[in-house]
């Protein structure tokens, strides 16, 4: 009776795993989306998106919707500039998206996820490189995972072409994840 | 290449060099030839310069690709009413410039129909600015056609040289440079033919170079309105101007002419770009930066 009592006890003490496979949503307060590029080829210049969602299940699926009126660079005018059909033309192409098509683990907690990403109304196909930061609990007792995304695009592939010369032709994109376990 | 020398040269290549340099060698190539092909020059050099600096049109992506098809089928349309009825009856260019205005600005303006559904713009406020442009600009087009028979050719593209050069500052102040750009490449374009008309008298804009000039203008600067948010009172005011600088032109001498057409477009254009700054001063002044330091990297900011 005692060691049933012992044994019942040690599994209770042992916290439960968060599993990776169940589905996880992206919990925007916790998580940021940077873009990085070149300003006249002599530094870097990076800002933010501060709408967007999206949900993970580790191994199959990674999905992200980006509100390109979010964007942010700490200058209204330059924000207004991005908006404006030079950049991103916002009104036309409010969102932007990220749709996993294959995963491929490249080691133990780093995949590279191919998938569609739809810029500016055009979609092409990417790969981003994804890593596990970690998981556990939160406060509230929420599973969480966190992940990095990272991916370069050339922006003229969608269309965003002003400023050649000026600003880069590469522009980095860093999603940096957190995620909670739905349901 | 440097990198600002490129992003500098290819501004100028574009909003300067190629529509002047276009709109010229086929005017002029066409006088040669024995044929008045102004407004065939007008209409090259104005696409030339837009698909360097929106891109190219087909198919059509980017709503601003509906501009430079509206040339096209602007140029196109002038000239078979032209060759259908050579004397351009008030009526048929009326019906023509409705036509194409209303077929356009619908293109132009389709994608915003969502935005439009949520509340986002106020009906009366969004139904105002789609009648009020077409309807001036129909009376713009029809004012320039008589004009162009009438009045001396060199001052009738002075007015739309200073149209299009106020519509660019006033698209520049709200958040597109690239709209401002392609309107200074039409003010370039027309330019180029009123040097080439007040040189040879033979060369003329034709309805064909009416009918593009007359078309793209308000389109673009209605564009920056709705996309680019170009702010109102200006840019409603940059519609009138063709309007005005004809206003007074008559048969005068051309020198005579393009001096008063100046003079009378002077003080819509000031004042549209005056409002235009108003309304984006008042409007900066609604995220008015904390501190020094962000004051200052405010006031850097360029466009580039």
């Amino acid at each position: 009776m005692l060691r049933f009592v012992t044994l019942l006890a040690a599994c209770l003490a042992v916290p439960v795993a968060a599993n990776a496979a169940d589905a996880y949503k992206i919990d925007p307060v916790h998580s940021q989306v940077l873009f990085t590029t070149t300003y006249f080829g002599h530094s870097h210049f990076t800002g933010r998106f501060n709408g967007f969602g999206g949900s993970v299940t580790e191994g199959s699926a990674l999905s992200i919707e980006i509100a390109i009126d979010s964007v942010d660079t700490a200058i209204a005018k330059r924000d207004g500039h991005l908006k404006s059909p030079d950049f991103f033309n916002a009104k036309q192409f409010p969102k932007a998206t990220f749709e996993s098509k294959a995963w491929k683990s490249t080691g133990a907690n780093t995949w590279d996820v191919t998938g569609a990403f739809t810029l500016r109304g055009k979609t092409q196909q990417v790969t981003v490189k994804l890593t596990k930061v970690g998981a556990g609990k939160d406060p509230k007792g929420n599973d969480r995972i966190g992940y990095d995304a990272e991916l370069t695009i050339d922006r003229h592939d969608f269309g965003v072409d002003y400023g050649k010369g000026g600003l880069g032709a590469k522009v980095q994109i860093k999603v940096q994840i957190t995620s909670v376990k739905q349901g | 290449m440097d990198g600002a020398l490129r992003f500098l040269g290819e501004m100028a290549l574009f909003a300067v060099v190629v529509p002047m340099t276009v709109t010229t060698v086929v005017a002029l190539v066409g006088r040669r030839l024995g044929r008045d092909t102004g407004g065939v020059g007008l209409l090259l050099g104005i696409l030339g310069a837009g698909v360097g600096i929106l891109g190219w049109p087909l198919p059509p992506h980017d709503a601003h690709h509906w501009v430079l098809l509206a040339a096209v089928a602007a140029g196109v349309g002038g000239e078979l009413l032209r060759r259908i009825h050579g004397s351009r009856p008030l009526l048929w260019v009326g019906a023509l410039g409705a036509l194409l205005l209303s077929i356009f600005a619908w293109r132009l303006l389709a994608p915003l129909a969502g935005m439009w559904d949520a509340g986002v713009m106020a009906p009366i406020a969004r139904t105002a600015w789609i009648v009020e442009p077409l309807a001036w600009a129909l009376v713009a087009w029809l004012a320039v056609d008589h004009a162009e028979r009438h009045a001396p050719r060199p001052a009738v593209l002075t007015a739309l040289v200073v149209a299009f050069t106020a519509g660019a500052a006033v698209a520049a102040i709200g958040e597109s440079a690239r709209i401002g750009q392609t309107l200074g490449a039409c003010a370039a374009a027309c330019g180029a033919l009123a040097l080439v008309t007040w040189r040879y008298g033979d060369v003329t804009l034709g309805h064909g170079g009416v009918a593009v000039a007359c078309l793209t203008f308000p389109l673009l600067v209605v564009y920056a309105h709705f996309y680019a948010e170009a702010p109102h009172p200006g840019a409603g005011l940059a519609l009138v101007i063709p309007i005005t600088a004809l206003a007074g032109v008559g048969a005068a001498s051309t020198l005579r002419g393009v001096l008063r057409v100046l003079l009378l477009a002077a003080i819509p254009a000031a004042l549209a770009g005056y409002l235009a700054a108003q309304a984006d001063a008042a409007k900066t002044s609604e995220s008015k930066p904390k501190s020094d330091w962000e004051q200052d990297a405010a006031d850097m900011y360029d466009m580039y």
